[in-house]
């Protein structure tokens, strides 16, 4: 079953799909891995590097087709977009995004690796500097817990490495 | 992992690529990557080879390094906050009257304790070790370069080129000066002596750069021919850390260089020589492949008003850093067009700098 997402006001769309002179271009996105369809600007599109080449080589006529990239992560993906091209004050993006990525790990490694994919940089940022903030100065069973890791090392390997800490610490 | 993903299994941790990963270890300052080796094997692995970059700035004297300590600033952070670290001065007591700071080697910092013994530090870790003697005390000019930590012997080489004017035998002479090469390793905890190289009258750049698992000098060679004229050439010392292999490249268009006003550094992931000149300071970087040529150059204008900029970096937004006067930080845009200033030095104070990567690399046991 099909579902299409329009992003902004669906009247508009249909008039601007008529209209060939409109100054604004849409682009439709669709997920391969579970065929959801999204309409977006191509002002908020092109976020995405790859996409950006994609429509600067031509070959962005009809549907842009998007692997490894889910339904749900790029829906959350393009909403990020939406708010960073327009919305300028630098506070008002601030607060977005730490409300924005106040998600769990899983989501979390999601929306890092389809940020990667799709070169979107300033979103990788974000992430990245998110985990970063939720590992720093916590224990490592702390942080094995809030990224949902499993321990691997031996008891040997920890306390060595435990040792090793507490010596390199000192003074 | 390419493996189709059903829409609901989430990823892990293990599926994200060790580029990501590496890119979130950079934001996490040192001390906290200490815990993070506890977490598992690959977080262990991952911490113990790739940490952050910074600037070191090194004090020219042992008093001010007693009263300032040494300052790092992160490079691929903007150059924002200046952080102080400052060592525990403790270490140098047996030497405080003769202690004199060489430089740095790759995430750690050489000291020399007196004619024949070296001290190295690691700033991160705060780490210390005096070397045991080398048994070759240097009467010429003594040469350092520190190769990156290897994880396939798990451990780090430190290798001594002392120029001499000694022959084994103790004969003196006059032109050709044997270099004497020397390895220390971690492991060993001892010198090893190397294969020598003869030359003609040579000068050596004191500090070598490391890049890929080769050390480089540069070097100045001057010859006399039979009707007594006098020509100078700039080659490339290597070393290779694997084999300890020696080997000499020459310099492509080397009129214009002149040892005491150049420099070997790694900039840019690359080997150059930094040439200083009247206005600007001229970056060009090396290939090799089967003979050095020179491929991109970069040149920075110097402020007004300075006399010396060295260039330490570029940062991975392709800014060339810059110390200017031992005093301030010089930040140039990718453009080269427009740069910024950050003062770092106290006042009068001179400062040289040296640009590391963090590392958590062990000296040995400690001294108490």
């Amino acid at each position: 079953m099909k579902k299409l997402k329009f992003i902004g006001n669906p009247l508009l769309q249909s008039r601007e799909k008529i209209n060939m002179s409109s100054d604004k271009k849409w682009l439709t996105l669709k997920t391969t891995e579970d065929n959801e369809e999204f309409v977006v600007e191509e002002s908020v599109a092109i976020m995405s590097n790859v996409i950006k080449n994609m429509v600067e080589d031509g070959c962005a006529s009809s549907v842009i087709p998007v692997p490894r990239v889910k339904g749900n992560a790029m829906g959350k993906i393009i909403e990020f977009c939406k708010k960073h091209t327009e919305e300028s004050d630098e506070k008002v993006l601030k607060e977005f995004d730490a409300e924005f990525l106040n998600l769990g790990p899983d989501a979390l490694y999601d929306l890092m690796v389809s940020a990667n994919f799709l070169e979107i940089k300033v979103l990788l940022d974000s992430v990245t500097t998110k985990v970063a903030d939720m590992i720093k100065g916590k224990s490592s069973e702390e942080i094995r817990n809030i990224l949902k890791i499993e321990n691997d090392l031996s008891a040997e390997e920890i306390e060595e490495s435990r040792r090793e800490n507490c010596w390199t610490r000192q003074e | 992992m390419e493996a189709k993903n059903v829409c609901n299994a989430p990823l892990s941790l293990q599926s994200i690529p060790k580029e990501m990963l590496k890119e979130i270890l950079l934001l996490i300052p040192v001390k906290c990557l200490l815990n993070l080796r506890c977490v598992n094997k690959s977080f262990c692995s991952l911490v113990n080879t790739h940490l952050k970059r910074q600037i070191l700035f090194l004090p020219c004297s042992k008093e001010q390094l007693a009263d300032n300590g040494m300052r790092i600033i992160s490079p691929d952070a903007g150059c924002g906050s200046v952080e102080k670290l400052v060592p525990k001065t403790s270490f140098f007591n047996e030497f405080i009257d003769s202690a004199k700071i060489y430089g740095y080697c790759n995430g750690l910092v050489c000291l020399i304790l007196d004619m024949d013994r070296l001290g190295l530090w690691n700033p991160s870790s705060n780490e210390f070790k005096i070397l045991p003697r080398t048994g070759n005390p240097f009467h010429g000019g003594v040469f350092y370069g520190m190769g990156n930590y290897d994880s396939h012997i798990d451990d780090y080489k430190l290798v001594r080129a002392a120029a001499s004017r000694f022959k084994d035998d103790g004969e003196l002479v006059y032109i050709d000066s044997p270099i004497k090469f020397e390895v220390f390793t971690g492991r060993s905890n001892s010198w090893r002596r190397i294969e020598d190289i003869g030359t003609t009258q040579c000068y050596l750049q004191k500090q070598a750069v490391h890049l890929c698992g080769s050390l480089y000098w540069l070097k100045q060679i001057t010859t006399l021919d039979d009707a007594y004229v006098l020509s100078q050439c700039l080659v490339i010392l290597c070393f290779d850390l694997a084999d300890e292999k020696v080997r000499e490249v020459r310099l492509p268009n080397e009129e214009f260089l002149i040892l005491a006003w150049s420099r070997l550094g790694v900039l840019g992931g690359r080997l150059c020589v930094c040439s200083y000149e009247e206005t600007d300071v001229k970056i060009r970087m090396i290939d090799f492949n089967e003979k050095a040529s020179w491929s991109k150059v970069i040149s920075v204008i110097k402020p007004t008003g300075s006399s010396f900029a060295i260039p330490i970096c570029i940062s991975r937004k392709w800014e060339v850093i810059t110390l200017a006067d031992g005093r301030d930080l010089v930040i140039y845009d990718s453009h080269g067009n427009s740069y910024r200033k950050i003062a770092v030095g106290d006042g009068q104070n001179l400062y040289n700098a040296a640009f590391y990567v963090e590392s958590l690399v062990r000296l040995g046991p400690r001294l108490s």
